[in-house]
C-alpha cells in the first residue's frame, strides 16, 4: 500500500527529530515548570507545545514568562526572535495550493525549522504522496514535542521535590545535537544536488 | 492560582496568534490567487530552503559548546559519513553520539 509507505518514510525521517524533540522538550518543560504549580505546569507544557510548536520560545521565553511580562511585549518577542518562520511558507506555496482549508492550517502550524527542512528537501514528486508525507511527518513530530515538554513539566511539577531534574536530563546530554546533524545532512545532500545541476 | 491561570491562557493564546501568524503569512499572501504564482515566488521557495538550512547550521551551533571542538568534531564526522555512505539516519545517530561521548567523557 502507497499509504503504509510512504509512512513509514515519514517514520524513518522522523526519527532524528524523535532525538531531538523529546530530550529538547524535556528540557524546556522543566524549565517551564520550575517555577509553576503541580496542576497548572503540565497543563502549561501541554498548551504550549502543542499551539505554539516552537522551541525557541519555549526555551528562551521561560525567564519572562516567569516575571509575568506583558502580552503585547511577549508578542514582539516572538515577532522578534521567530521573524524566520515568515519565509518558510514560500516553499510549500506551490505544492499546498489545493491542500483543504483545515489540513492546510495544521501543516502551516506544524511549519517548525525541523519540519520544514525536511519537507522542503524531501525528494517525493508526486503532489498527492508529497501531501501524505507531511502529514505524517508533522503529526509524529507534534506528538514528539508535545511528549517531551509535558513530559518534563510533569516530573518536576510531581518531583521536583524529590528528584533534581538537572540529574535525570544529565545523560541526554548533548542529544540537542542530533538537530544540528539534520541540517547538516539535509544541507550536505542540496550541495550535492546542486553540484550535478550546476554541471 | 487563578490570576496565574488566566494569565498562562492569554499568553499561549498570544504565542499561538504570532508564531501561527507568522508561518501562515506566505499564504495570506500569495494563498488566495487563481492559477500559477509569479515566477519570482516560485523561484524564491526554491532558493530560500538551502539558504535558511544554512543559517539554522549556523544558529545550531551556536546552542552547542561552540568554544570547544567537539562540535566541529561531530559535525565534519557527520558530513563525511553523509557524503560517504548517503544514509541520512547513519549519519545523524554517529554525529550525535560521538558528540555526547566527546561532551560527557573528554570535555574537549
Amino acid at each position: 500500500m502507497a499509504g503504509a509507505r510512504t509512512f513509514r518514510l515519514a517514520l524513518r525521517d522522523s526519527l532524528p527529530v524523535l532525538m531531538g524533540y523529546t530530550t529538547m522538550g524535556f528540557v524546556a518543560g522543566v524549565l517551564l515548570a520550575a517555577k509553576g504549580n503541580v496542576v497548572l505546569a503540565p497543563l502549561w507544557g501541554f498548551l504550549s507545545s502543542a499551539l505554539w510548536v516552537t522551541g525557541t520560545m519555549s526555551i528562551a521565553g521561560v525567564p519572562y514568562i516567569a516575571a509575568h511580562i506583558s502580552a503585547a511585549a511577549f508578542a514582539l518577542m516572538t515577532l522578534a526572535v521567530n521573524f524566520r518562520y515568515a519565509f518558510y511558507g514560500f516553499s510549500m506555496l506551490g505544492r499546498w495550493k489545493n491542500v483543504s482549508f483545515f489540513r492546510k492550517c495544521y501543516l502551516i502550524l506544524m511549519l517548525t525549522d525541523e519540519n520544514y527542512a525536511l519537507e522542503a528537501a524531501s525528494p517525493i514528486q508526486d503532489p498527492g504522496e508529497h501531501l501524505r508525507y507531511c502529514t505524517y511527518l508533522s503529526v509524529l513530530n507534534h506528538s514528539y514535542w508535545i511528549v517531551g515538554v509535558t513530559s518534563g513539566a510533569v516530573v518536576v511539577a510531581l518531583l521536583g521535590m524529590v528528584v533534581d531534574p538537572d540529574a535525570i536530563r544529565g545523560w541526554t546530554n548533548g542529544m540537542e545535537f542530533a538537530m544540528l546533524a539534520l541540517f547538516l545532512v539535509i544541507f550536505t545532500d542540496q550541495m550535492r544536488g546542486f553540484c550535478r545541476h550546476g554541471k | 492560582m487563578e490570576n496565574d491561570a488566566l494569565y498562562m491562557i492569554g499568553i499561549v493564546a498570544t504565542g499561538f496568534a504570532v508564531n501561527f501568524g507568522l508561518r501562515a503569512l506566505p499564504f495570506l499572501f500569495f494563498g488566495a490567487r487563481k492559477g500559477p504564482l509569479p515566477p519570482w515566488v516560485e523561484k524564491f521557495g526554491t532558493f530560500v530552503s538551502p539558504v535558511i538550512i544554512g543559517c539554522l547550521i549556523i544558529y545550531s551551533f551556536a546552542g552547542m559548546q561552540w568554544r570547544t571542538a567537539s562540535p566541529y568534531l561531530a559535525a565534519a564526522l557527520t558530513v563525511g559519513l553523509q557524503i560517504w555512505r548517503r544514509n541520512p539516519l547513519l549519519s545523524i545517530v554517529a554525529g550525535t553520539a560521538v558528540y555526547m561521548a566527546l561532551l560527557q567523557w573528554l570535555r574537549i
